[in-house]
């Protein structure tokens, strides 16, 4: 039999730093007490509606909707009666983040249709009590202030019901309440107020334990079930809220859109032939049928707004995306997979992804709010949980450790919690004490991860989701609340997921650095050339400078294809491919199978890929799959090969094969991913396959899961790389320049100005007549910007150089300080980045200052002073300081001394010594840590020396060894053997130590000093 | 006349009194760590030790992996202090005034000496053995004309040396020395003098004792003064003795560190209790009280008040350091150190008010808090510091 009491106030860890149990464990935890309905009431949000729909649902509890509404000295449990009462529910608490200020009594007493209250602040109870005494209830909670409540509930005559407000599970979980107000806080458990967290008697008392605390009420547990099977359960959210462009009609939108499609048609193509016509109108047909023409339209109104946009994942599937210019590859050239983007059978929603060079996108998101209205339009929130790392990190921090301790920690327990033998079936506790007396962890350090492990995934805040806009037809808060993000842009409270299973349609609005890089070396290439390259009719993918650049896997800095994963593979494609074929492939063909082939779990397949690609014949898995992967060499490379090959040997619709797809790429599948498995293999061996075949082919489809691309982004992100390519081959410095400017990319920007020198640039320190805020590149040169120099406010920047333009160059310190007007502290940083070096005739860097300091003192001294100018060291420490590396020459230089008693070869000669082993010196690049098979940590490193970069594998064994010394930024001496593969060459590490030098050891404490 | 003033230092006082009680010792590294707490940091090394890597403020976990010789000695505070007070057996016998700067360390006035003893130099060089005879301790003597001078000799020297600076050439002294040799320089607060110095790429005493004193001023601000004063080697502090110092000061490590609020307050009651105890019993009353906490990161923070009127009584001064307490310890970090200071002393003389208009509850309550301040002290007294204590530490 059902409890009689139903719990009506219960808060999960979706209640901000506050609620401790997650849905899961809470829906568990009240099913198990026997109960049937459960209301979620997390704290001034719904932030887990949906998922609290289907995990209660799971659980076979009736969800009931509602939220907590604090504010100030006011509190109230609002629950969702009728969904006309969650749309007030929701209006609420949009008011309650987004109104300032917000009168709490008055706008709950304007929405109460549809909506049970349950209070025990007397002063809101009084108010809403003379307006209505319907759906209006005491809340009783066992605690200090419960015979208060009771005495309001008898001077009011509003009927009482009891509650649990549960913020943890059991009395024991109240130390995890409070670690978390702390960290919410920024305080320590302390000086944490009583007042800012729950009492100890918050926790999910059964109905036995509750009913203990009301002999003199048992209609308070009464009222909870009656309240309970008042209020609506049945929730449903399956219906697609689309936008409605310019309020036309469906049929009026379509004509539109079909207008718009046929002149972007002629634009693209010229004339019409009969295939493109054709692949329109089937598409056409589509989106009619489905009602999306509002939504092409609005999206084609938002891509108008700028320039140069790229259309990302699969819209670029679409002809009519191509047409209406919203995506720029071909889908006919590149024979890209309408289905994959919509077809009859999906039900979702489309899903069109739009990058706009990232410094424009605040000015598209304005534009969007600003023309679509507040009302209408809200940015998809990222949830901001707690992550391992950061619950670590927060939660030491309320243990008042200091950062730097907690940093070392951090980066040790990263490296080496893994390797710790711990007991096998431990608890979290045995757990956290093995790792800490392994890793000589001493208190409060187990105490931490202990808790790191309650804490982590706990809701913490809302953020904004990289671009993600919903557009709605009426008022955005009657479907979930809305708040106002940190940029002033209202955020609904659902991250994208939740978004769209609530059927609010997404346009994402993405930032993107490389179009910003291209930007800004166009205009650099004018400016200095005098040659306009137009965006739009640029072709470099016919450029064999740009093609060759790919081909030897020189894309550093090139968009999409620039990690050391892809440039190993694009040389391994290219060096050993016999020349008769090298002279028929398409590189830009290639160059989407390249970048789309490289995700974790596909390791084997692409040197598989690449044997079969050099003309290794290969014996297909069955003569069904030819067809299909004909174009990738009979791999699968694209989500889409998922879907092709589900249809074509498991019998799945083209629906199910899209599922299928999409279940993959989800983090929690099994359960539906084990149905696909059996209808694969039903299918599979139906079609006559035997089962080490059927094995093999799905392995296959499962390196698909975690991340990996569709051939429409590929190609339309191959149209990018293309052009950073082409920029790279014919403009290195202005494109080095815009690299590094527009900062964000795969490597240090000191490995890119690295590689700058490697192209042949030369790379200028900062200069405060020559210098722009950002980098600046011409002819063989590259300028550092000022923007390098750590701490220089970009304000004072760009005054310096906006007066530099306006009138003439500086002259002198005095005529700098006296144009400028610098703070003394910002005109230091310029003098110590040398930026003076150029006018300071006779004067030393310590001397500019001395003056600088005189120059602010109204007491002029008669003799000033000029001190010997800063060592060498001093430089380098200045540069370490401010630029984060050092300018004046390569960090490897620093270890002269040492090299010269190392044996050592240089980066360059490594193809020369393949199956020796041998010593390099290599300054860390950057690291990738991965796991095998076996779940055994190992790492792939790229170095370079002033002679190049490489690339080497540490494998487990010795990864347990060396893991502790590994950083980047850092100096080796590495011992390995040189292995060869596809005519690449890698250094398999046998052994690293790190090179330290007496001076750079003092450098770094100086540094470390300064900082700190 | 000069003054002559004699620095004597034993380094690392706490090991070479470890070494004194065991000969065993001698010859090992050796640290002074506080032992069965977590997070200890080294107190002290031997110059093996230092050798091998070792500093004070290093952790012990990574101390042990440098070193894995190491012996670890607990620190023995009343060994310490018991060896501290015979050395001044020797120090009062030379000099008619003494300060000691820390254990083991002591700055003498020898000025008018020199027809009882002899040159100070001498002095220095007698005081050297017979504190190595009678406690087989030893230790570092510089002498000069001020304390700045003869400590900074001392510093450069190693035990059993001793370096003199002849009056006048105090200036080509300090000249070749760094300018992070001064005494004082070295405490977080002074860190944006030492990178303003390095900013104008004044490396050494020389550089400073150079400039124009008005550039300097303009870089360096208050400090400038003094310090181009100690770059010519030129110091006027006399040495003053325990009982006319101008302040009193009590720093309490704290070890583990710790972050818990109402057990820091209670450390800091129970030093300003020890100190109010040691106003009663010299007669003396506080005028101003200054607390300096250390976080565990080594920042400090100095917050100061002025009482009016002065007082040697807890329960006047309490508030005030409460407040004191609350503006300093702000951060969300552990603190490690706490340094309480009572300045402006004055001799004691309470005048009591002929019509107090405070209510006459408040009245009672100070009268029977000075009361039992009293009863405390000489139960003190009596039965020794550990014999009562608050609840609260």
């Amino acid at each position: 039999m059902a409890s009689s009491f139903v719990n009506l106030h219960t808060h999960s860890s979706y209640s901000p730093m506050s609620g401790v149990p997650t849905l899961d464990a809470l829906c568990q935890a009240v099913r198990a007490q026997g109960q049937d309905t459960l209301a979620l009431t997390d704290t001034n949000g719904l932030y887990g509606a949906i998922r609290f729909l289907e995990i209660a649902r799971d659980a076979g509890l009736k969800p009931i909707l509602g939220a907590e509404l604090v504010h100030g000295r006011h509190r109230a449990v609002l629950l969702a009666k009728t969904p006309a009462g969650y749309a007030n529910l929701c209006q609420v608490l949009s008011a309650r983040h987004c109104d300032d200020p917000f009168d709490c009594i008055n706008r709950v007493a304007r929405h109460r249709t549809g909506l049970v209250i349950l209070s025990d602040d007397v002063v809101a109870l009084t108010v809403w009590r003379e307006d209505s005494a319907e759906n209006l209830f005491v809340e009783l909670t066992p605690g200090p202030s419960m015979h208060e409540a009771v005495t309001v509930s008898r001077r009011l005559d509003l009927p009482p019901v009891a509650t649990t407000r549960a913020s943890f599970l059991h009395p024991a979980d109240y130390q995890a309440h409070r670690l978390l107000r702390a960290i919410a806080g920024n305080t320590t458990l302390s000086r944490l107020r009583a007042e800012d967290c729950g009492a100890p008697s918050h926790w999910l008392m059964p109905e036995a334990v509750l009913a203990r605390h009301f002999p003199h009420l048992p209609e308070a547990l009464i009222n909870s079930r009656q309240i309970a099977e008042q209020c609506h359960t049945d929730w449903n959210f399956k219906e697609t809220i689309f936008p409605s462009f310019r309020r036309l009609s469906a049929e009026a939108a379509f004509q539109t859109l079909r207008a718009k499609t046929y002149a972007g048609a002629r634009w693209r193509y010229g004339s019409l032939s009969a295939i493109v016509t054709q692949r329109i109108k089937k598409e056409l047909a589509v989106i009619l049928d489905k009602g999306y023409a509002h939504y092409f339209l609005i999206v084609d109104e938002i891509v108008r707004q700028a320039p140069r946009t790229c259309g990302r994942g699969s819209a670029a599937a679409s002809i009519v995306s191509y047409c209406l210019g919203i995506t720029h590859v071909d889908p006919i050239r590149h024979n890209l997979l309408f289905e994959r983007f919509l077809n009859p059978g999906r039900h979702d929603p489309p899903d069109i992804d739009i990058d706009f060079p990232w410094d424009e996108r605040p000015q598209i998101l304005d534009w969007v709010f600003a023309h679509y209205g507040h009302q209408h339009a809200a940015m998809v929130a990222n949830q901001n949980t707690l992550a391992p790392r950061a619950a670590l990190r927060e939660i030491a921090k309320v243990y008042g450790l200091p950062a730097g301790e907690i940093g070392k920690v951090l980066t040790l327990l990263h490296r080496r919690a893994d390797f710790v033998d711990v007991t096998p079936g431990a608890t979290a506790k045995t757990w956290a004490d093995q790792v800490c007396r392994t890793l000589g962890l001493r208190t409060p350090w187990p105490e931490i991860l202990f808790w790191s492990m309650q804490l982590q995934g706990h809701f913490r805040n809302l953020g904004l989701h990289p671009g993600g806009v919903v557009l709605v037809p009426d008022e955005i808060c009657r479907y979930v609340p809305v708040e106002i993000s940190a940029s002033g842009w209202p955020v609904i409270q659902w991250e994208k997921d939740q978004t769209e299973e609530a059927g609010l349609v997404k346009i994402d609005l993405l930032g993107n650095r490389s179009l910003a890089v291209i930007r800004d070396a166009l205009a650099a290439i004018e400016r200095n050339t005098g040659r306009a390259i137009d965006y739009a009719t640029w072709d470099p993918v016919s450029d064999p400078a740009a093609n060759e650049l790919i081909r030897r896997g020189d894309t550093m800095g090139c968009f999409y294809v620039e990690s050391p994963a892809t440039r190993l593979l694009l040389k391994k494609l290219w060096t050993g491919m016999p020349a008769a074929r090298k002279a028929q492939a398409d590189v830009c063909e290639y160059l989407v199978v390249v970048s789309s082939i490289i995700r974790p779990a596909a390791n084997v397949f692409a040197d598989e890929f690449v044997r079969r690609a050099h003309g290794r014949r290969y014996q297909s898995l069955h003569p069904l799959l030819d067809e299909v992967l004909a174009e990738t060499h009979g791999i699968m490379v694209y989500q889409e090969d998922v879907m092709k090959v589900a249809v074509a040997l498991g019998g799945f619709s083209v629906e199910d094969g899209d599922q299928l797809r999409k279940v993959l790429s989800k983090k929690h599948k099994e359960r539906q991913l084990r149905d696909y498995k059996r209808q694969f293999y039903d299918g599979a061996a139906a079609r006559g396959l035997r089962p080490p075949a059927i094995n093999r082919i799905w392995a296959m489809i499962m390196s698909f899961a975690g991340y990996s691309f569709c051939k429409p982004h590929s190609a339309s992100y191959a149209q990018v790389s293309f052009r950073s390519a082409y920029l790279r081959a014919h403009y290195p410095a202005e494109f080095i320049a815009a690299v590094v400017s527009n900062q964000g990319g795969y490597y240090s920007t000191f490995a890119y100005l690295s590689e700058g020198r490697r192209m042949g640039l030369t790379i200028l320190p900062p200069d405060i007549n020559a210098s722009g805020w950002a980098y600046t590149g011409s002819g063989t040169t590259v300028r550092v910007g000022l923007m390098q120099i750590k701490s220089l406010e970009e304000d004072l920047a760009k005054r310096i150089i906006t007066e530099r333009q306006a009138n003439e160059p500086y002259r002198s310190l005095y005529d700098f300080l006296n144009r400028v007007k610098p703070e003394t502290a910002q005109a230091t940083l310029l003098i110590k980045a040398g930026c003076f070096d150029s006018i300071a005739g006779e004067l030393t860097r310590p001397a500019l200052i001395w003056r600088l300091f005189a120059a602010q003192d109204p007491k002029r001294p008669g003799y000033m002073p000029i001190p010997p100018e800063y060592s060498f060291q001093q430089k380098l420490t200045h540069e370490l300081a401010l630029f984060g590396f050092p300018l004046s020459c390569h960090p490897l230089d620093l270890f002269k001394d040492e090299l010269e008693r190392i044996p050592h070869i240089a980066a360059k000669d490594l193809a020369q010594h393949v199956g020796d082993e041998v010593t390099v010196i290599g300054w860390l690049v950057t690291e990738k840590i991965i796991s095998t098979k076996q779940g055994e940590p190992m790492e792939f490193l790229t170095l370079e020396d002033q002679t190049g970069l490489y690339d080497a594998t540490i494998f487990p064994t010795i990864y347990r060894r060396y893991c502790h010394l590994l950083a980047t930024n850092q100096a080796y001496v590495v011992r390995g053997t040189v292995e060869q593969q596809f005519s690449t060459v890698t250094l398999t590490v046998k052994a690293i130590r790190l090179l330290t030098s007496r001076e750079v050891v003092a450098e770094c404490e100086a540094v470390d000093e300064l900082a700190g | 006349m000069d003054r002559q003033i004699l620095c004597f230092a034993i380094p690392s006082f706490e090991i070479a009194v470890a070494r004194r009680h065991d000969p065993s010792l001698s010859t090992r590294p050796l640290a002074i760590v506080p032992l069965n707490t977590p997070r200890a940091l080294i107190r002290e090394v031997s110059p093996e030790a230092k050798q091998e890597g070792l500093h004070v403020g290093m952790n012990l976990e990574y101390a042990r992996r440098l070193c894995p010789s190491l012996l670890v000695l607990p620190p023995n505070p009343s060994r310490v202090q018991r060896a501290d007070q015979s050395l001044l057996g020797v120090i009062a016998y030379y000099a008619p005034v003494w300060e000691p700067v820390q254990p083991g360390s002591f700055l003498m006035d020898l000025t008018g000496t020199t027809r009882l003893f002899g040159p100070a130099v001498d002095v220095a060089a007698k005081v050297q053995q017979d504190i190595l005879t009678r406690y087989r301790l030893d230790g570092m003597a510089g002498v000069g004309t001020n304390k700045l001078v003869a400590q900074s000799a001392a510093a450069l020297m190693s035990p059993s040396e001793l370096y003199e600076v002849r009056p006048g050439s105090e200036q080509a002294f300090m000249s070749p020395l760094s300018v992070r040799a001064l005494p004082g320089l070295h405490r977080p607060c002074m860190r944006k003098v030492l990178a303003r110095l390095d900013d104008l790429n004044l490396q050494t005493l020389g550089d400073v004792a150079e400039s124009p004193p008005d550039a300097l001023e303009i870089a360096l601000g208050d400090y400038a003064g003094e310090l181009f004063r100690w770059a010519q080697g030129i110091d006027h502090v006399p040495v003053l003795p325990p009982a006319v110092q101008p302040s009193l000061e009590e720093t309490v490590t704290i070890e583990p560190d710790e972050i818990d609020n109402p057990m820091l307050w209670g450390r800091s009651l129970n030093v300003l209790q020890r100190l109010c105890r040691t106003l009663r019993s010299q007669r003396r009353a506080c005028g101003g009280l200054s607390l300096t906490i250390r976080y565990s990161d080594q920042m400090e923070v100095t917050k100061r008040a002025r009482i009016r009127p002065e007082t040697c009584w807890e329960v006047d001064l309490s508030p005030v350091l409460l407040s004191l307490f609350q503006r300093c310890f702000r951060r969300r970090v552990r603190l490690r150190q706490m340094a309480l200071s009572m300045t402006g002393l004055t001799a004691f003389a309470e005048q009591v008010a002929l019509f107090d208009d405070r209510p006459l509850e408040e009245q009672r309550r100070r009268e029977r808090a000075k009361h039992l301040a009293l009863a405390l002290d000489k139960l003190r007294a009596k039965f020794g510091e550990r014999a009562i204590r608050y609840g609260r530490s």
